[in-house]
């Protein structure tokens, strides 16, 4: 389970979300508390980082490219939801506890990135790279209502079409 | 009165533009944003779009709707989803038929034949359109109205509409 995406966090907190046992010795730069964030032996690092962080898997997927055209407003990449196009290797996301992807896509400059969830809050992942592409979660703004129909969705503007226009071509997915 | 729903492959244009030019009465608001012409050439556009489905009503045989949709699943149930749906006259010029019984009844029936729960469209509040379409099917249909934004997740966000328009999920009792 990440840990909470705001407020206090404890050396404890990072050692048990690492795997370690509650109230042994641990510190700051064990090889597996820095692997929470990707940091390297000696770097500098505060508690605000691991905001967020999770020791499980990051979730990495091929995409086959889908469209569709509402209104002349075409939209690029995957859903699986209102409308279903678009393809993935693996739709289960490790960072998001397993959660379903129903959103990744983009048009008319409109990044959205959502799965099928009634709990899940604005943490678990850092970024997801499309391609060359890489889109930072805090680019993105957050929602998770009832009115969502219980997805958590991350949308924001996002100026360039990271799946591309050919349907039917692949995009490696990776997150952090 | 004989009304039939036919999925059709293509729209045929003469009938469009008549279509269109009996449609425009209820079609104000989008043709002051987009103007007429270039409103004309859009919802052509859609009924020439190979990934949609297209539809057309027929009253005695005459030609009085052209419907482009998509299939759109809502609620773990299947919708149309109606994009430029353009309604006309009957050959005698008059709109009575869409307010008939037979009308509703064979509306109903085509969703239920293609497995469809109800509609959804993108409308503007207080429109003719918009009020003819709640007051028709109200007493045969749930109707529920959102936000764009708030609707379904976003899902029509990246649509880039006006914050006044609607969307109207009717769903038949």
């Amino acid at each position: 389970m990440p840990l909470q995406s705001s407020g206090q966090i404890s050396l404890n907190d990072l050692h048990v979300e690492a795997g370690g046992t509650t109230g042994t010795q641990c510190s700051m730069n064990d090889s597996d508390i820095r692997g929470l964030i990707g940091k390297a032996s000696g770097a500098q690092s505060s508690f605000s980082n691991f905001h967020g962080a999770s020791a499980v898997s990051n979730w990495s997927s091929t995409m086959t490219v889908g469209k569709v055209t509402v209104f002349k407003t075409t939209a690029y990449g995957l859903q699986s939801a209102a409308f279903t196009f678009g393809s993935l290797t693996d739709n289960t996301v490790d960072n998001l506890g397993g959660a379903q992807v129903s959103y990744l896509q983009w048009g008319n400059n409109l990044f959205v990135f959502g799965v099928k969830s009634t709990t899940q809050g604005n943490s678990g992942w850092t970024s997801i790279t499309i391609g060359s592409q890489t889109i930072n979660r805090t680019s993105l703004s957050f929602n998770n209502t009832t009115s969502l129909n219980n997805w958590a969705v991350w949308q924001g503007t996002i100026s360039t079409n990271p799946f591309g226009t050919t349907s039917g071509a692949t995009r490696s997915i990776s997150m952090t | 009165m004989d009304i039939q729903f036919q999925i059709i492959e293509t729209a045929d244009r003469d009938i469009y533009d008549r279509l269109f030019a009996e449609a425009l009465p209820l079609i104000g608001a989008e043709r002051l944003r987009l103007g007429e012409e270039n409103l004309r050439e859009e919802m052509w556009s859609g009924l020439t779009d190979p990934s949609n489905k297209i539809h057309q009503v027929t009253v005695d045989g005459y030609v009085t709707v052209y419907i482009c949709y998509k299939d759109y699943t809502y609620n773990e149930k299947t919708y149309r989803l109606l994009m430029h749906p353009t309604v006309g006259c009957d050959a005698n010029g008059s709109k009575a038929w869409y307010y008939s019984e037979e009308f509703k009844q064979a509306e109903q029936a085509f969703d239920a034949a293609q497995n469809h729960a109800g509609l959804i469209t993108l409308f503007n509040p207080d429109t003719p359109a918009a009020l003819s379409m709640g007051a028709n099917f109200g007493s045969y249909a749930s109707i529920e109205v959102f936000e764009v934004n708030d609707f379904d997740g976003g899902v029509f966000n990246f649509l880039g509409l006006p914050d006044t328009m609607r969307v109207m999920v009717v769903t038949w009792n």
